[in-house]
């Protein structure tokens, strides 16, 4: 085929050119008579959007997507320019021509034309036909991998596509030969400073990339215990062609990443919309996108998901193994654990040997989730317990039953789509035991804490992001004065409260940092920048868990006596209650060894409650006492 | 105060972010030179280290039309896609921790995509697999390609898969 157009292109390439010039002619004169520039989709491919500073341009920063000179601001002139390329003679490498390299534009300039017989003359471009063939999808999943609580990098989670194949020979689907279309920043630096910076300030190149699902789900699933949520969209197949086409066309290219704007989940729905002019996603999101946002946007405010499906962590695996253990098998489970931290070889005592077929396949089948689970890095590096888990498994193999289908089915609390927005706005007041009192603005511009409705984050964990409150009342230093000043602000808050069991002895631990408005006995309140890290372990009770912890902290105020830089450590408890998922209680008590007070030592009490009425109203108590300070207040959530 | 918040904010990103790239799967598999063996596949993809994975970048952005893992002249992929016969060993050096769970097991997803993948029922590899587990994974610190020829030797011996 690809032969046989070369040859005619090359026997009579007068004729050819005489009527394709004619053709482009058409095509240009149609395409600004119907001013198809203007048309939603194509500017949609151009990736013709608001950008950060508000400015209407393409997205995309590498010039080689763009035919016209002044493409990136100009979609008519692109439009035209693009037309000529179409025209064009192919080059020697055929799939260096425009319509190789923009499948997807072509398609639409096609469909858009489909009424005008055009003589166009399609190209067979064989790398592309290639990639096509290979993603062959017949569907498309937005995957979302959630936060994981002792792995902070997990905080926001990340968003992927999933081009989903039909069913193979066999009549099954095979997920995991699925490819999944991901979206990330390419760090060229080593030094974790200028990672973050470059991140948040757009100077990393973001690229797509088609990478097998296996990959990620062993990635997620396995390396780091994540789970994945799977939401199969409403993209009919024509849309999924054009979905790989224009993935194709953005492979080489490269737009900027920006860590909290145009990040892996904005380009996943921007390229979505590209694809299928029914979606219309963007729309709903705010400036800042938060891929735990888009799920719960993509369910609430369209109707794209069809069906979604959970795809649980290894560690949420090994928990469901372990339910299915009798008393008996667990005493058996814990010798085997027992066996693998202390010994270097796993030997089956005659108790054991006793038991059933079907037992002792179930005991072995939850041991080999726990080594998994457990010495994730160890298995991978082929160490000790890698080579007693390989023998486990030879055991294993011995015994001829099936394991047993694990199949789990969070409650909704725990589904992230139906989590509360992550944005919060609060109003209240508060007043002092000196009976000074002050009205509250708080704004949080990420996450979730733990008094927070209880839906869709995980139960043990607190991640705040951007946290601001400012109090407007009453002056220390002036009694008849009103003062307007900033109270709290946590660039980073991260309470990691995973509970220790015997068999996951996980610790949880604290961090925060940020600027607090701090008393003291003989000056004025002052702002204090402040890093507080803590750690122990939290004892879970069912709907109460206990934390115990040992936390010492840095603080810097430039205004506090002669100590501009001291620290302090101590212990605290932390009680956290959960009467249901709209009403939570948090209690703690701190104490503190100042390096700058040898005249007394920082005590605080708190207790707090918040009822909230829906996942965007809520109401929050507190009392606290400490140094210096009794205080209670109120205030009023509003979640958006 | 402004440019403190930015710096403030620029750190724990970057701690965040830190950790994020420590902790990849990718890592764990690129560290160990398993790119030496098989089609060197978890070297390859989506590294954020690494000298090969930057030259594909700047294929990427040349203009030539490379897309995302590939530079063209990988043993195993063109253009983010598998050759043809590609697929099997790359499968293997991804998933061989699985695979052995599933086939000590006898049956489950990654046994079963493998089964796809070499165009056999995954009824008959199962229970060959299963049945000749230990001459299989022989050894902890297996080479995929090891692994791809064991098994090969298994369906040829039990006559399953159409071998």
């Amino acid at each position: 085929m690809r032969f046989s157009v070369l040859t005619f292109l090359f026997l009579i390439p007068g004729v050819s050119l005489a009527t394709e010039a004619s053709a482009q002619d058409r095509v240009l004169q149609i395409s600004r008579s119907q001013k198809l520039s203007e048309d939603r989709q194509w500017r949609k491919l151009l990736h013709f959007e608001r950008d950060t500073f508000f400015v209407q341009e393409s997205q995309i920063d590498s010039p080689g997507f763009f035919f016209s000179k002044g493409g990136k601001k100009d979609p008519a002139a692109e439009l035209e320019a693009t037309i000529v390329a179409f025209f064009q003679a192919p080059p020697t490498d055929i799939n260096e021509h425009a319509q190789c390299k923009f499948p997807a534009r072509y398609r639409w300039l096609k469909e858009k034309l489909k009424n005008q017989n055009v003589p166009w003359k399609d190209l067979v471009c064989d790398r592309y036909l290639a990639f096509a063939k290979g993603l062959q999808g017949e569907s498309v999943s937005l995957v979302f991998s959630s936060y994981y609580l002792n792995n902070p990098s997990s905080a926001f989670g990340h968003t992927f596509l999933r081009v989903n194949k039909s069913a193979g020979a066999d009549g099954q689907r095979h997920e995991l030969l699925d490819y999944g279309l991901n979206y990330a920043a390419e760090s060229d630096t080593n030094n974790a400073f200028l990672y973050g910076f470059k991140g948040l300030f757009g100077l990393f190149p973001g690229q797509f990339r088609s990478i097998p699902y296996y990959y990620k789900v062993r990635e997620y699933n396995n390396a780091e215990s994540r789970d994945l949520w799977e939401y199969e969209l409403d993209i009919k197949p024509a849309a999924v062609e054009m979905l790989i086409a224009h993935v194709w066309e953005l492979g080489p290219a490269q737009i900027d990443y920006w860590y909290l704007t145009e990040n892996c989940s904005y380009h996943m729905l921007s390229i979505l919309e590209a694809a299928d002019p029914q979606v219309d996603v963007l729309a709903h999101l705010d400036h800042y996108v938060i891929p735990a946002d888009t799920i719960r946007v993509l369910w609430t405010k369209t109707s794209l998901v069809k069906r979604y499906k959970y795809r649980p962590s290894i560690r949420q695996v090994y928990f469901e193994r372990g339910k299915l253990l009798n008393e008996e098998e667990k005493n058996e489970f814990a010798e085997l654990v027992h066996q693998i931290r202390t010994q270097d070889e796993i030997y089956y005592g005659p108790s054991f040997q006793k038991r059933s077929s079907e037992s002792q396949a179930r005991i072995l089948d939850a041991f080999i989730d726990f080594i998994d689970f457990q010495y994730s890095k160890e298995v991978q590096e082929a160490g000790r317990e890698a080579q007693l888990k390989m023998r486990v498994l030879g055991k294993r193999s011995e015994i001829s039953v099936q394991p047993q289908d694990i199949r789990i089915d969070p409650v909704p609390e725990e589904r992230p789509h139906l989590a509360h927005s992550s944005g919060r706005w609060g109003m209240g007041y508060s007043q002092d035991t000196a009976d000074r009192s002050w009205t509250l603005l708080t704004h949080r511009f990420a996450l979730h804490d733990r008094l927070d409705p209880a839906w869709g984050y995980p139960t043990y964990s607190q991640i705040t992001f951007f946290d601001l409150g400012f109090s407007y009342g009453d002056s220390f230093g002036d009694p008849g004065e009103k003062k307007f000043e900033l109270e709290n602000f946590a660039a980073f808050e991260l309470v990691s409260a995973s509970p220790w069991s015997t068999l996951i002895p996980d610790h949880s631990w604290r961090f925060k940092l940020g600027v607090e408005r701090t008393r003291n006995e003989n000056f004025l309140p002052t702002h204090e920048g402040i890093l507080r890290l803590g750690g122990g372990w939290t004892f879970d009770y069912g709907s109460f868990d206990i934390s115990a912890q040992v936390q010492g902290e840095v603080h810097y105020g430039p205004t506090l006596s002669d100590n501009k830089l001291w620290g302090g450590a101590g212990p605290l408890v932390e009680l956290h209650y959960r009467w249901n998922s709209w009403w939570l209680w948090q209690a703690g008590l701190f104490y503190r060894r100042d390096s700058a007070w040898d005249r007394q030592d920082y005590f605080r009490t708190q207790i707090e409650t918040q009822y909230s009425f829906s996942k965007t109203w809520g109401v929050r108590a507190s009392y606290r006492n400490e140094r210096f300070l009794e205080e209670t207040s109120l205030q009023l959530f509003n979640y958006y | 105060m402004k440019l403190v918040n930015v710096v403030l904010v620029a750190m724990l990103v970057a701690g965040v972010a830190h950790a994020q790239k420590k902790s990849g799967l990718l890592s764990q598999v690129s560290g160990q030179g398993y790119g030496s063996a098989g089609c060197g596949f978890g070297s390859i993809v989506m590294g954020s280290d690494g000298n090969q994975v930057l030259a594909a970048t700047t294929n990427g952005t040349s203009g030539s039309q490379t897309f995302g893992i590939s530079t063209g002249t990988l043993n195993c992929q063109q253009d983010g896609i598998f050759k043809s016969g590609r697929e099997v060993p790359a499968f293997i050096e991804v998933n061989k921790l699985a695979l052995a769970n599933d086939a000590a097991r006898g049956q489950g997803e990654t046994l079963a995509g493998l089964a796809n993948l070499m165009g056999c029922k995954s009824s008959a590899l199962a229970p060959a697999m299963k049945k000749n587990y230990n001459k299989i994974f022989v050894e902890t610190n297996m080479q995929p390609a090891a692994i791809e020829a064991n098994i090969n030797a298994v369906v040829l011996q039990n006559n399953v898969c159409g071998a």
